[in-house]
This record gives structure tokens, sequence and C-alpha cells, in this order.
């Protein structure tokens, strides 16, 4: 089968219907050769995935929370998190919002802002900034997306909008820590945890759960490692950074004066005199110590393997516009399908460009020229190879901005902003919830962090209230304390 | 019912302390003061105790299964029932019924709806259920006139008389007669003493943190008088690397770092208060004193350096700089930081949650949550943008001259700096505050003579701060600030009530007034007071952990409903009362090494794979990887490498390039340490909360971002990666090796020294043929390759040493990597 790649180098309309059509098409014949299997395969995925999870153990090693996996039959076995980090405008990108436009300049009606928390605008009159794009209606589904992400206008029928988006944390770094892990406090496990948690790990020769961050395009929102960390739970769940320059893993490069041989060989005695060892002492940690060196040593080939593009179509390189170890988000994004394919299951892609107080316009323009190409390939590769039915990508930022001109630019807002699912399990070519015709408030079915984090465990097969981990006495879970629930409108 | 039961239930409510003591209606076992604990239910064989016992029984049931819509958080319970007290429990409630009658089950709605079937309790969606035992149990409860008692954590210390045992010759102290007496009622033997060799590479790792030398292991295994243990014991309690290797647990608990931790996670040195610690757990300061001069040393009459040292611990939460943030949210979320930290490090109670809502399962309300911040209230802190980009000292601070030569340099700056601040407090900080954070004056600040003078000082100490290490400290404002109770945790509501410093009411009794405002320093004291049973438990159970692998109560940070039992709950109290006597930590330690229960071989028991497969019992000790500092320091020592300081500066050994790259504001590039100070031992390491050093992180050290009491050992690839792989230790494996060459005339020699260090054993004879083997092979490679044993011996900063053969060193360094690789190695015995 000859696959004809969309050429996306033209903009904004090099994705002509027919070509679009063939894309599907393709997909669609892929859809039916896996299926033949695919009942067979997601059986035995939803199988194997519980007996692993199980002896879930508390800090001690006692029996504690029960973790039966999956609930439910998955809709996905995976989920991109594209996080675009710093908070991109809504209204520059999936919400066009003409009162804006018409009240350019004038004062934000006090109603919306009085005793609301309010970042960098503290004390500073308010004035609306109207959108510094055109919309337009993309796609068959028409869905209303900025200008300045081009691409991304050309999938509009695969992916799902939502536009009521609210959280609780209005400066970044408790706000991603809030997106990521449902506390705004430290310590707790980010989603990718709880997911490898809930469901094991699907590949054994590389972590569970990995980040990739990219590099290039003056980024300056700084991200702690506690984003992807497992917090109370066991470290093994944590996410491992995958480095774009040096050494892909942390010192997963035998050391200098070491060849492969020689590495062979010390790891193959470890091994064995742990085995004569564990004869002696008839510990069960020996046992486990010795798959940890076996699968360490795999991953020393593995991994450079998964980071060397030279067997890469160069089509597929154009798709995404990336060159081999830029180390660019495109370049993640093209990373995130082959660990995609490997069966890594959260896979979490930082771009940390996104904070524009000032000049947005500009400040959108650059960011998207770096992420959007890349991340409508990304939808268009999975699709191609059969697998954005069972992916879920998440593309938004900790927060939004807000309808209020700071400067030129945007300052941070809470109470209504916009992100976009795709694939498997959710509508597409769908928006869901509204703002206010100032966009200041979700008004219509507003959509909290915890009810995403519900809805994205729920495609997962994993039912949020019971995907539970004893922690201080409390059978805590993602979603916390508070009530959220499962966006069933989106469902597709 | 019979008089004599209610009699009996009332005063369990009252003098309850273990319901086995109750048994059998009679209560002539409740001896106070002398009582002879009688037998504890077998975790192995439960018992079952007649009349029910309410903590050890239903508490634990109701907790889970209840609590959270019907116990304290008293805001959102459902149907108006709580059944965290017994007050609550039998009260009517609206729909007419009444939940708990006692001495009848029948008219109890509670029986009624957890057997009933169509709308059964708990209900389906929570997705909880009761075991037909559990309902019977519950049933039996009230029938017995439902009594309730305490949280054993929060009943008061009363005297417990260590148990007789059969084997009198077993014991050696107090604590084995506790261990002996388990294991003799589930007819289970302890184990052998571990070999000597064992005992002595567990002693040194437990006590100095790095196994004992060849010399050090000899001279124990060939003193063979009485008490050479114990002499042993003494030695390595006063040895300085002691208060080093606790420390590295007490940092954990404290969440010692040297960054902020939000957004930029500036730098913000804290380790002149991490070497306070090391020197005060040296000295043996006793711990009541230790936990107050942290607390409150500020406050101290005539507070001294040392005290303001050492209250820099209040410093210690996370802070930002973020661009946009407020101060009254993150006063909120300083207060929040603090006070979980508080309530978990001394009380073993996480009142965190209670911030936002009273806690769902202890009688932790949100009002107690804000009395405890009040505490706090007292801190003269900038909050928001303390600090002024690219400088790491943070208003107020403390210059802490590191030798005689900065001493001199600060004392002319210091004395008329600390009159002046004295002379004029209010208008000095304001000054010194916003030249330290902005390099200006306060709005409208005065010009005269002294203000000049004092923004002079101020000017030199902060160019002094470049030189001499600057620690941020705590002093008080003249005025607290207002601390109100916070709506759902929300920081624009100010319609809460103000609080005011008080204890958790279900904790004691002490509060502010309208007069006398508590202080930091009557909360030190009272949590050192009789009113207050929990501190002693709670550190005597985690001192235990670091000898024993796991708490006597498992969950080392949660003592509340929902925390474990302690297996040996008498030998808990025993411990905590003799502790509270003279809060001696050394002693305590000491202790618990010198036990024959301690001294247990950690060998397997076949026997009781079934019966005890998680050592409940302790009819052995405990085995379990070492923490990511040993392991580190493990493998400097062996190398020769390790290069001993006491109370060193915060150094940075090698971190993969890139490491820091997300930071920002500013952007950062780690510069490792040069010199000795590469090899210093790991707890002096600078710890960055986003990123800290991976070779400690993937051996499951902390971020130190919240307290952490016992670390979750983990077994990943990565960990093997990181000792097989990483430039420290493959710098080590290629030091030890060159040693090993030098030290040792040959390979068999060699090899039997390599095994002596690392595990103070010689190796047997497969061991040793097989690394003849791996040598052979390695010598032939490097033979065909001479270049990649150059090159194999260049990792690292240290020197190559020119005067050994290349070859011959190459290949010993790769025996070297084996042996820091060996699961025996890693793994404390």
């Amino acid at each position: 089968m000859k696959n004809e790649l969309p050429d996306l180098r033209m903009k904004p309309l090099a994705l002509t219907p027919g070509q679009a059509h063939s894309i599907l098409l393709q997909q669609t014949r892929r859809k039916f050769l896996t299926s033949a299997f695919g009942s067979l395969g997601s059986l035995a995925f939803g199988l194997m995935a519980g007996p692993k999870l199980l002896a879930a153990t508390g800090p001690a090693g006692a029996p504690r929370a029960s973790v039966p996996a999956p609930h439910f039959r998955p809709k996905v076995k995976r989920v991109i998190h594209l996080c675009m980090a710093g908070g991109p405008s809504q209204f520059e990108t999936l919400e066009f919002k003409p009162v804006l436009e018409q009240n350019n300049g004038k004062p934000m009606p006090e109603s919306f802002t009085k005793g609301q928390p309010i970042a960098q605008l503290q004390g500073k009159s308010l004035r609306v900034l109207g959108p510094q794009f055109k919309f337009n209606a993309s796609g068959q589904s028409g869905l209303e997306i900025s200008e300045a992400l081009p691409y991304i206008q050309q999938v509009a029928d695969e992916i799902c909008i939502i536009r009521s988006m609210v959280t609780e944390q209005i400066n970044h770094d408790p706000a991603h820590t809030f997106f990521n892990t449902g506390s705004r406090a430290a310590g707790y496990p980010s989603m990718g945890s709880w997911m490898l948690y809930g469901l094991g790990s699907m590949n054994d020769s590389l972590p569970g759960f990995i980040v990739l961050t990219s590099a290039g395009g003056g980024q300056g929102q700084p991200i702690a490692s506690r984003q992807w960390s497992s917090g109370f739970l066991p470290g093994k769940y944590q996410g491992v950074k995958l480095n774009s320059f040096g050494e892909p893993i942390y010192y997963l490069d035998s050391p200098d004066g070491v060849s492969n041989e020689c590495q062979s060989e010390v790891v193959q005695a470890i091994n064995q005199l742990n085995e004569a060892h564990a004869n002696v002492v008839d510990h069960p940690d020996v046992a486990d110590r010795i798959a940890q060196y076996e699968l360490a040593f795999r991953m020393q080939t593995s991994v450079p393997e998964l980071t060397d593009f030279s067997k890469e179509d160069p089509k597929t390189l154009e798709l995404y516009g990336c060159k081999p170890g830029d180390g660019s988000f495109a370049g993640n994004c093209l990373l995130a399908r082959r660990l995609a394919e490997r069966g890594v299951r959260f896979i979490q892609l930082y771009h940390r460009g996104w904070d524009h107080h000032g000049g947005v316009k500009n400040g959108v323009k650059n960011v998207a020229r770096l992420t959007d190409r890349a991340t409508a390939a990304l939808i268009l590769d999975l699709k191609r190879r059969g697998m954005l039915d069972d992916t879920l990508i998440v593309w938004g930022g900790e927060f939004g901005r807000t309808p209020m001109a700071q400067g030129s630019g945007r300052d941070h807002h809470i109470k209504g902003y916009s992100l976009f699912l795709c694939g498997g399990g959710v509508k597409s070519g769908f928006a869901y919830g509204k703002t206010d015709d100032f966009g200041y408030n979700a008004a219509e079915n507003p959509v909290h962090v915890r009810d995403l984090h519900a809805t994205i465990l729920h495609l997962l097969g994993l039912d949020h209230e019971r995907l539970t981990f004893k922690h201080q006495g409390l059978d805590a879970k993602l979603t916390g304390v508070e009530k959220s629930q499962v966006i069933n409108d989106i469902l597709a | 019912m019979p008089l004599a039961h209610t009699v009996m239930c009332m005063r369990s409510l009252y003098k309850w302390r273990y319901p086995a003591m109750i048994m059998a209606g009679t209560m002539i076992l409740l001896q106070v003061g002398c009582s002879e604990p009688p037998p504890p239910a077998s975790v192995v064989e439960e018992v079952d105790p007649d009349p029910v016992d309410f903590a050890r029984q239903v508490l634990p049931v109701l907790s889970e299964n209840c609590f959270f819509c019907h116990g304290p958080d008293r805001a959102r319970v459902m149907a108006g029932l709580s059944l965290h007290t017994r007050e609550y429990a039998t009260a009517v409630l609206r729909s007419g019924a009444t939940a708990v009658v006692p001495g009848n089950r029948d008219q109890s709605e509670m029986w009624k709806r957890i057997n009933d079937s169509s709308n059964v309790m708990p209900p389906v969606k929570s997705h909880k259920s009761l075991t037909a035992q559990e309902i019977a149990l519950l049933g039996r409860w009230i029938e017995e006139g439902a009594p309730y008692a305490r949280h054993w954590a929060y009943q008061p210390l009363e005297k417990v008389k260590p148990p007789q045992v059969k084997n009198q010759r077993w014991p050696l102290n107090d604590i084995d007669r506790f261990v002996l007496k388990r294991l003799e009622d589930a007819s289970v033997s302890p184990s052998d003493p571990a070999p000597r060799a064992v005992l002595a590479r567990r002693l040194y790792l437990d006590l100095v943190g790095v196994p004992p030398t060849v010399e050090q292991l000899e001279a124990f295994k060939t003193d063979t008088s009485a008490g050479a243990y114990e002499k042993l014991v003494d030695q390595l309690l006063v040895d300085s690397r002691f208060g080093e290797t606790l420390a590295a647990w007490w940092l954990d608990l404290v969440r010692y770092a040297d960054s902020v931790g939000y957004h930029g996670d500036q730098s913000r040195p804290m380790w002149a208060y991490r070497n306070w610690v090391i020197r005060a757990l040296n000295e043996n300061m006793p711990f009541d004193e230790f936990s107050a001069w942290q607390l409150a040393g500020d406050l101290m009459p005539g507070a001294t350096q040392e005290q303001i040292i050492a209250a820099a611990y209040n410093r210690l939460y996370s802070e930002t700089a973020e661009g946009g943030a407020q101060d009254a949210e993150y006063i909120a979320i300083y207060h929040d930081d603090q006070v979980r930290n508080l309530s978990e490090v001394w009380l073993g109670a996480s009142m965190g949650c209670a911030r936002c809502h009273d806690h769902k399962y202890d009688p932790i309300t949100t009002r107690d949550f804000y009395n405890m911040a009040a505490f706090f209230a007292d801190m003269d802190v900038p909050i928001v943008s303390n600090q002024a980009v690219n400088r790491s000292h943070w208003a107020p601070f403390v210059l802490v001259p590191q030798d005689k030569k900065q001493a001199e340099m600060i004392k002319a700056v210091e004395e008329r700096y600390r009159q002046l601040l004295e002379e004029h407090p209010a208008e000095a900080k304001q000054i010194e505050i916003l030249h330290v954070t902005r390099d200006r004056d306060p709005p409208g600040a005065a010009k005269g003579s002294w203000q000049n003078e004092f923004r002079e000082l101020v000017k030199k100490r902060i160019a002094l701060a470049d030189t001499v290490p600057a620690l941020p400290i705590t002093r008080t404002r003249s005025e607290p600030r207002t601390v109100r109770v916070l709506p759902r945790g929300n920081y624009l509501d100010e319609s809460g009530e103000i609080c005011l410093p008080s204890v958790p009411a279900f904790l004691g009794t002490l509060s502010s007034t309208e007069t006398n405002r508590l202080t930091r320093m009557d909360l030190a004291k009272w949590l050192f007071s009789d009113e207050n049973p929990k501190t002693s438990r709670v550190i005597v159970n985690r001192l235990w952990a670091l000898y024993f692998g796991k708490g006597l109560a498992r969950d080392q940070l949660d003592f509340g409903s929902q925390g474990d039992l302690p297996t040996h709950p008498w030998l808990l109290d025993f411990l905590a009362g003799e502790f509270r006597k003279d809060w001696d930590l050394k002693a305590m330690v000491r202790r618990m090494v010198v036990s024959r229960s301690y001294r247990q071989s950690s060998s397997p028991r076949p026997d009781l794979s079934g019966k005890d497969p998680d050592n409940l019992l302790l009819a052995r000790q405990n085995s379990w990887r070492l923490s990511a500092e040993q392991l580190r320091d493990q493998a400097l020592a062996l190398s020769g490498l390790l290069k001993p300081q006491v109370g060193a500066a915060a150094v940075k050994p090698y971190q993969p390039a890139g490491h820091w790259e997300p930071l920002n504001f500013p952007a950062r590039r780690y510069q490792a340490s040069t010199g000795e100070d590469l090899y210093r031992r790991t707890v002096y390491t600078w710890v960055q909360r986003s990123f800290p050093n991976p070779l400690l992180t993937n051996f499951d050290a902390p971020n130190r971002e919240t307290c952490l009491a016992g670390r979750t050992l983990t077994n990943t690839p990565i960990q093997a990666l990181t000792t097989l792989n990483s430039r420290t230790y493959v710098e080590a494996a290629r030091n030890w090796a060159v040693a090993l060459l030098c030290d040792a005339s040959d390979d068999d020699e060699r090899l039997t020294r390599a095994f002596l260090q690392a595990l103070g054993r010689s190796p047997a004879d497969g061991e040793a043929a097989r690394l003849q083997a791996l040598l052979t092979t390695m010598r032939g490679i490097y033979k065909d390759s001479p270049g990649d044993a150059v090159k194999a011996l260049a990792v690292g900063a240290s020197p190559v040493d020119s005067g050994v053969d290349s070859i011959d060193a190459a290949a010993w360094t790769q025996v070297c990597r084996v042996m820091l690789n060996l699961n025996e190695t890693l793994v404390r015995p």
C-alpha cells in the first residue's frame, strides 16, 4: 500500500478535501485490517493489564488500597498530552469572541471582574482586548479556529474543543501542578503516574510514562520535575524525562571505554553472581533485581533505536517539519508517535512558550509556527497508522488568558478557557461548552480540570472513584475529594 | 443490659487503655502504673476479644467505611449523621431514626441499613462494603452498649511494664521482652543472631552510613571480650558521621532544600541550618530542645546565633517569586505548608486537608488548622518576590561566618546593625527588607542620620552576603498578621472568623486569650508536655523504622483513624514513655540497636512465609536497599575518594548536563564542584527542589517539597543504569580498582579484599572463579583495544594513576563495577 502523505508545507489549504479523503480512506482500510485482530487484541489488553497492577502496596509494603485493573472496557490505550505551558490565549486560538472585537479598548464590565482572583493586572485599569486573529469555520464541522493555527484548522474534523475549561490556580507553577496532579500542593502523583499505577506498562523495555520538553523558540516557562512526579505513589510510577540532547535517558550510555561486549559481560557477571547468591539467601528481592538489570541492559539498545529517526520516511519528517535530533516540538511529536507505537502509556510533551503578557499577537504567531504543524501532523500520522482510535491526545495549557488587555497582551485567566481533545472515544469535529459573551466565565457546561481527569481515566477504562491509593488515611484519587464527573456529552 | 456492663463501658470511655485489658468483664487488670500488659491479639491469629474492642476493631471499620460521609467533616455529613462520637451516633436524626441505640441492635438504624440489601450501607457507589464478620462485629458492639474510646495514638501515655517471657535467656533488654512475648504467643522462635561480620556491616551502615573498613571489621571480629558489640555501638554513636547519617532522616521530615521550590525555584541556600542539625544530633541535644530551637529559637531570651540558625526551620516552606502572585494567596499557601509540616513532623497527623474542610476521618477542624497557622503569623517575612533575581539571599537573613576571617569581616558591620535594629525595630526592618528585595528605600523613608547609617550597613551586609553565607531567618513582626478561617480555603473571602494561636481542640487545651497571645515557644513547650502523647510515639516509631526497616505502626506519617494499628502497641508505648523521660535520642537509638531483636539475622524464614510473610512479628531482622545517600557514600568510601568534612558547605556532585535546562528566572547552568568538594558525603549535596540530582532521586530520595517519613523503596531499571553507568559510580570503580592493584599483590588477594571491603566476607569459590573469568575476558578485551582502557580510566575528575598498567586497571575497573552492583552491596543486611 502506497502511503500518500499530505504535503503540509504549503499553507493553509495544503490539505485539500481530496487529500483529507485519501487519508481517511487509508485509515478505514487499516482499521478494517486491524479490527480483524483488534477485538482479540483489545481483549487481551484488558486481561493482561490486570494482574500486573495489583499487589498494590502502601508505603510500608503492607497490602493497601485495592486497585482493580481497567474497571471497564477501555476506549484508548494511551494518552499523549501536548502541554502548552504558559497558558495559550483561547481568544487567539480556539475561541472566537466577536463581543471582544466590538468592545476592543473599552473598559471591561466590572460585574465580571469584581472580587475575582487576578494576577498581574491586580489594581490596574481593565480594558477589553479584541481577538488578534481572524477565525475561520474549519472543516466539514465548521469549528471556529484561529488562522494562527492553519494546520490545526485542517484537522478540525478530528478534534473536540472544550471552550468551558475551569481551573483553580492562577499562577503558573501551582496551575501546572493542579492540571497534572489535581492538587495545588506538592506531593501528589501526576496523572501519568496514576495511569501507570492503574493499568501497568505495555512495554517491558521502556518506561511507561515519558516526558519530552522541546528546545528552541525562547521558551521561558520554567517547569519542575514535580510535574511528572509520582508523589506518594511508589517511585516506579514517576515519569522519565527523555532528553533531546545528550543521553536520551540519564545514565543510559555505557561508560567511556566500555564497549557493548564489555558491558554485556559486566551485566551478565552481576546477574550470575546475584543468582548464585539468591540461592544461598533465598531472597525474593534478588530475582527482581536481576530482572531490572536485564531490563536496563535492554534499554541500552531499545532507547537509542527509539530516538533514531534515520529509518523514518523523509516524507514523514517533512509532514512534521522536523530534522532528526533537533529537539524541537515537531521532533518530539514524531518521537511521541514512536513511543506510542512502542506501547508507552502516557507521553507528555512540554512546549513552554505560551505566556503572552505582552505582544500576544506576535507571541501566538511565533509559538504557533513551532507547534501548529507538528500537532496536526501527529494527528494525521497516528490516524493513517490506525492508532488514533486507541490514543487520546490532549492539547492545552494550565490556564487561559484574560479577555482584558495587559498592554498588548493578556494576563492569566482561570474562569473559562479552551483546550482540545482528539482521538479514541471522543467526538470529533465537535465543540463543547461556552463562556459568556465576554469570554470571562464558563457559562455553559463548565468543565473543571477534575472533570477532565475523570474523563481521561474513563477513556482508559478506569473509574476515577475507584482508582485509589491509601495516603494519609484517605483513599486518595486523582480527582481528589471534591465532586467530579465524566463529561459524557463529549464521548463518542 | 446489666448495670455492671454499662459502668464498664463508661469506664472504658474514660480510662480505656488497651481494650484487651478489660477482658472478660473484669476490671482488675486496669491497674494503671504497674499493669502487666495482657497479650495483644496476634496478627497472625486474630483472637476475638470479648467484649468488642472499640478502638482496635470497631473504629477502623467505621473509619474505613463510614466516616467519609458520616465522619468529623460536619459540613458535609449525609443525613446529619456522624459516627465518630457517641454523642452524634446516638442522637435522634432528622428522619426520627437513631443510628445507634446502645444495647439494642434491632432498633438501631445503622444495624438495619448495613443489613438492608435493597438500600445497603455503605452504598454501592461508595465502592465500600462490609464483610459478614464486620457486620456481626458492629452488631455485637451495639449490643454491648456501643462504648466509644479514643484512638490509640491519642491515649495518654501510661507506664507499661515489660512482659514476662518464657525464655528468660533470650532478652537482652526490655525491647526483647516485648518482641519475644509476641513470638512466644504465636509459637514462633526468633532468628539466630546475624554473623559478626554482617552485624558490623549493618551497624556501620545504620549508624554512620558507610560500611566498616577491613581493619575495623577485623578489629570487631577478633574482639571476643564481653560487651565488644556494645563497645562498637558506643564508639559509632560518638562518631561525627552519626549526625551526618541521622540528619538525612530529619532533613526529609522538615523538607530541607537549598532552593525555594515554586516557579523559578531560585536559590535559597539553607545549609547553615543543615549543619546545625548535624551538629545538634552529634552533640545529642535532647529532642525537646532540638525541636524547640527549630520552632522558636529566635524567641528565646537573648537568642544566640545558634538558636537563630536553628529557627531557620520556619523558613523551609516553598516560596514563590512568580510575577503576578498575590501576597494574600501566598500567605495562605505558606501557612498551609507550615501547618502541614508541623503536624506531620511532630504530631503524626496531617492537618493539611483541614485547610478547606474539616478532616474526613479525624476530629481536626478547619478552625484547628487556622488556629495552628496563627502560631506562624508573627513571622516578619516578605511574601512574594522576596528576593531580587540573581541574588540568593532572602530577607531577613543572618550572616553565618565559616571561619575567623569571615567572622572578622562581618564583626564591625553586625554590631552596629543589630544595635540600630533594636533601637528602631519597625522602620529599620522595613528599610532592610526593601533594600534586600528591591535595592530601594520604602516610600517616604526619612533621610535622618540613623536611617542613612542603617541603609549603608544594610548595603554592606548585602555585599558581604556574596562571600559570607547568608541564611534566611525567622524574626517577629511588631503586630502579627491577622489569620482568618478561609471558607473552603478561598483567600479572597475575608468573612471568616479571626483565629488566635491554639492547639487543636481534640489534642489539648492550650489556647490564646484576648490578653495572652500564645507564641511558637508555647507551642514547642506544649508539644513536649504531658498533654500531648503523640510526639513521643511518632518519633520513637520513626526511629524504630530506621533500625528495623518498618515502623511498629506502619504508616509513619499518619497516626490517625485511618493509620495502621501498631504491631507491638505496648512496645511502642513503652519506648515512647522512656523517650519522654529525657528525650535522649542517642540513648533511644542505642537501646534499639543493642537489643537482641536488632541483632537477629535478616535471612528469610521459609517456615514463616505463610504465617508471617511481612515479618510483622519480628522473628528476624529486615533487610532493605540502601538509601541514595548511603549508596553514593559507600561507593566513595570503597574507592577511597570520600573526603570527609563535618559541616561542609552545600556541594554539587556530578549531575547530567542539561538537567537544569527547564529552570528559568534566572536561567541556570549546573556547575559541579571541584576538588575535594566533589567527594563530600552526600548529605551535603545542594538540594534544588524542582530538579534535584537524579543520582539521588533515582534511588527514591525526595525533592523535599513535603514532609517525608520513611522513603518508599523501589527497584527500577533506571537504578541499575545509575549504578552501572553514572560517572560517580564508574569513577569510584576505577579508583577502587587502582587501590586494589596497589594494596594487594595478586588477583586472589585483591578479590578477597574487595569482598571484605564491600560485603564483609570472602568470596565463595564459585564467586571468585566467576570474577576471575571476567577478569580474563576483560584483560583480553582491553589488550585488543588499549585505547578503550585509557578512556575507561579517564572517567571522572580524579587524577589517573600513571603508575599502574592501564589494561590491568581497566579490567579491574569492570570487576569493581560488578562489585558495586551486586545485590548484596546495594542492600543493608
